[in-house]
């Protein structure tokens, strides 16, 4: 390059108009070179986003078992300067996530923490585009279920089961966040449930006493709700809400009551999902829709509308999970906890008993940074931020009780849920990917009778069936 | 070598100035493209490092999948009304502006101004507009005694096709309205002079003179907004997420759902190298109609 300008520059004419080429050459040069400089490797010699050369008949993407395996090579020094990338899906408690963040660094001065915060639903599409970059976070929230236990077999997140956090947790909620080679890939944010949330002004004002016990006693509130002039009932029917509560309820008292197996079975690819006990699933909700016990707009309504519309008083209950108990509990209207009675009349109730969306540690250089970060948040002071924020379940099995905030109706419904001998998974936990990704639709498709719900049945095995050939 | 560089040296000059630009394209969208056609023949996940070859098999799945005539028929419904729809409005409103002369810088801020959103926050605003519990919509309504007539308009599959497009006429109409606008301040004042002293009414000057001096503008305004509405995804996936079922899922939104929902890379690169070939024979097909038109006209 110096020899090219330099001879450019030494001839006699044009001297002027030389050196303008000369630098426009340097220039554009130099602009080439930053888009390429960004293919090139990166500080751990790692080849990111570019697929390595596949065999004949089978391939390799982007290397990141190799970045995986490169992991944990260049550990910082304790007192080393740190920027920890932190994502987390927290639109729930939003200021108690800055709040544990800012705590954090306090505690920990020379880690710096990038803090990203990922809307509510979409946890799996932020980290899956990074997952296959090899850039993941190094702290994140990971739900239960296949997508985490993918990540954590192919060697992008860190096996937690010899952590702090991974000794203190509660071992039944270990299962879900366990990966097929036994990697304990997330600790669970808490123990979750659903349940509907009512509005007992609005109860009273209606003349319901006793709260419903079984479908029948609920369709039968719902109409006395109803013909007070009240909407009985909100569910986000646009967003995975749909899935968590109406999907999970039904699974739960329509399919594992009757088949304790079935989640196995999905697993093993053994399950029949075109059954009436399933698609009464859908049935169900169709039979709220139709009788008008729905808020108006339920098919395209959306998690955090859904909650400020109850919050507001449009709707008497409200089907959601106890992981809004800390926000639903403070309601001026006085708020009242019950066990979505989706069984019928003279069958045993099955709750659903999950895990809450974890917490999880990715591979690389600043997993021990993130390790303390996991244990602040589980462990440390940073858990009963959180935890007082949400009001859930712990999953420690030690916490502070004297720190603790749950409201005593959710204790209540908590201590409730311990008697009962079977319990369902949330969706996430036991459905395939594909079948997940079309569930939403499939309600929405019921409720406008583009399908039946028998269609709907039919639909998620032609989906699964696919799923499990794939 | 210096013999050769005189005799070339314009070339070598320009090839200097383009090659940056043709790197970046060929680093960020070429090599893309490429990557994309080949997985499209995987079964990648997205995630695992290792992937088969599976020949056609995705192409076929996203074909005979339920939702694959729905796409099409809600891709021909985006085209067939958003695009005249859209051009004839920002066309008029152009024309309009452009005679009215008085606060045209206001009409045209007023009209641009939500084009420079971004289509999330328009996605939201529209949402909020829509909601049939709270919305203004439903408000207004309301107040009229009309309250029956406040529907969920994103949630009925007769109802949510025309209230996306609605919103996305809103967006946009501006960036194509400052496109004619650019087209009617070419053509010669004296042939509108001409026209008023031969006593040509308003209406035929706009059909014989105006439509015809436009058309340059109207063939890159057609084939803009038909390339827009085929690979759009923001707007309608904030506003609908595709939904109800897949009443207004469009074919970029399809691709997401497959790649990031569904953990189907190959699947979602099939389809999106099915919208590539979809986009370039529509565009084709448009240019193809509107140069002819053109050369007519002149």
């Amino acid at each position: 390059m110096c020899y090219i300008l330099s001879r450019l520059i030494k001839k006699g004419d044009g001297t002027m108009v030389s050196v303008k080429k000369a630098c426009s050459a340097a220039l554009a040069v130099s602009l080439l070179a930053v888009p390429l400089y960004g293919c090139g490797a990166d500080d751990n010699g790692v080849n990111s986003g570019t697929a390595n050369a596949p065999n004949a008949a089978s391939g390799s993407a982007n290397g990141a078992s190799d970045g995986a395996s490169n992991a944990g090579a260049a550990e910082p020094a304790a007192d080393e300067n740190v920027t920890l990338t932190v994502s987390m899906m927290s639109s729930d408690w939003v200021d108690a996530a800055q709040e544990i963040v800012d705590q954090f660094t306090a505690k920990y001065p020379n880690i710096k923490v990038d803090f990203s915060q990922v809307p509510n639903d979409t946890n799996a599409e932020y980290l899956q585009p990074k997952a296959a970059a090899n850039s993941l976070p190094d702290f994140m929230t990971i739900d239960g279920g296949a997508f985490g236990a993918q990540l954590a077999d192919t060697g992008l997140i860190a096996d937690l089961k010899d952590s702090d956090a991974g000794k203190n947790t509660i071992d039944g909620l270990k299962p879900v966040f366990t990966s097929g080679a036994g990697k304990l890939f997330g600790i669970a944010g808490g123990l979750s449930t659903t349940l509907i949330y009512y509005n007992k002004k609005l109860f009273d004002q209606a003349g319901i006493k006793d709260l419903p016990q079984n479908w029948e006693d609920f369709l039968a509130a719902c109409e006395q709700l109803k013909s007070s002039g009240i909407t009985p009932l909100i569910v986000a029917g646009a967003d995975g809400t749909v899935n968590n509560t109406v999907w999970s309820n039904g699974f739960s008292n329509n399919v594992v009551a009757k088949d304790p197996d079935a989640v196995k079975k999905i697993a093993d690819g053994t399950f029949d999902f075109n059954t009436p006990e399933y698609a009464d699933i859908f049935a169900k909700f169709k039979t709220l829709f139709d009788k008008g016990y729905l808020i108006k707009g339920v098919t395209s309504l959306q998690y955090s509308q859904a909650n400020d519309e109850f919050l507001q008083g449009k709707a008497a209950m409200s089907f959601s999970g106890i992981w809004l108990a800390g926000t639903m509990m403070q309601a001026g209207f006085g708020t009242g906890v019950m066990m979505p009675p989706w069984n019928v009349k003279g069958q045993d109730r099955v709750p659903v008993v999950a895990t809450e969306t974890g917490f999880a540690v990715a591979e690389g250089k600043h997993k021990d940074a993130a390790l303390k970060f996991l244990d602040f948040i589980v462990n440390g002071d940073g858990y009963y931020i959180y935890q007082n924020k949400r009001g859930n379940i712990p999953m420690t099995k030690a916490p502070d009780a004297g720190k603790l905030k749950i409201d005593p109706a959710v204790s209540a419904y908590v201590d409730d849920l311990k008697t009962y001998a079977k319990t369902g998974p949330l969706w996430f936990e036991v459905l395939p990917s594909e079948v997940q990704a079309s569930l939403v639709q499939t309600f929405q498709r019921v409720l406008t009778g583009e399908l039946t719900p028998e269609g709907a049945a039919k639909f998620t095995q032609e989906t699964y069936l696919q799923a499990i050939k794939k | 070598m210096r013999v050769w560089y005189r005799n070339n040296r314009s070339a070598v000059a320009g090839a200097a100035f383009v090659l940056p630009a043709l790197a970046v394209i060929g680093v960020f969208f070429l090599y893309p493209a490429l990557m994309s056609f080949r997985y499209s023949f995987t079964n990648w996940n997205g995630i695992s490092p290792d992937f088969d070859y599976v020949g056609w098999d995705n192409f076929r799945y996203v074909l005979q999948s339920p939702q694959f005539k729905q796409l099409i028929w809600n891709t021909l419904f985006l085209i067939g009304l958003y695009v005249p729809v859209l051009n004839l409005i920002a066309m008029l409103l152009a024309v309009l502006i452009y005679d009215v002369r008085r606060f045209a810088s206001a009409y045209k801020a007023i009209i641009y101004l939500p084009n420079i959103f971004s289509m999330v926050v328009v996605g939201i605003i529209w949402k909020v507009i829509y909601n049939p519990v709270f919305g203004p919509v439903a408000l207004v309504l309301e107040k009229l005694g009309k309250e029956s007539w406040a529907q969920d308009w994103l949630g009925q599959t007769s109802t949510v096709m025309p209230a996306l497009s609605l919103s996305i006429v809103w967006y946009s109409i501006g960036f194509y309205l400052m496109i004619y606008l650019g087209g009617l301040s070419t053509i010669p004042h004296d042939i509108y002079e001409s026209a008023s002293i031969d006593g040509i009414t308003w209406f035929r000057r706009l059909r014989h003179l105006t439509f015809p001096l436009l058309s340059h503008a109207i063939t890159i305004n057609v084939v803009v907004s038909a390339i827009g509405i085929l690979t759009i995804f923001d707007l309608p996936f904030v506003l609908t997420g595709g939904g109800p079922g897949f009443a207004s899922q469009t074919m970029a939104i399809s691709i997401y759902i497959y790649a990031f929902k569904s953990m189907q890379q190959g699947s979602a690169m099939a389809l999106a190298v099915i919208l590539t070939l979809v986009t370039t024979a529509i565009t084709l097909g448009l240019l193809r109609l509107l140069n002819r038109r053109e050369a007519a006209h002149e």
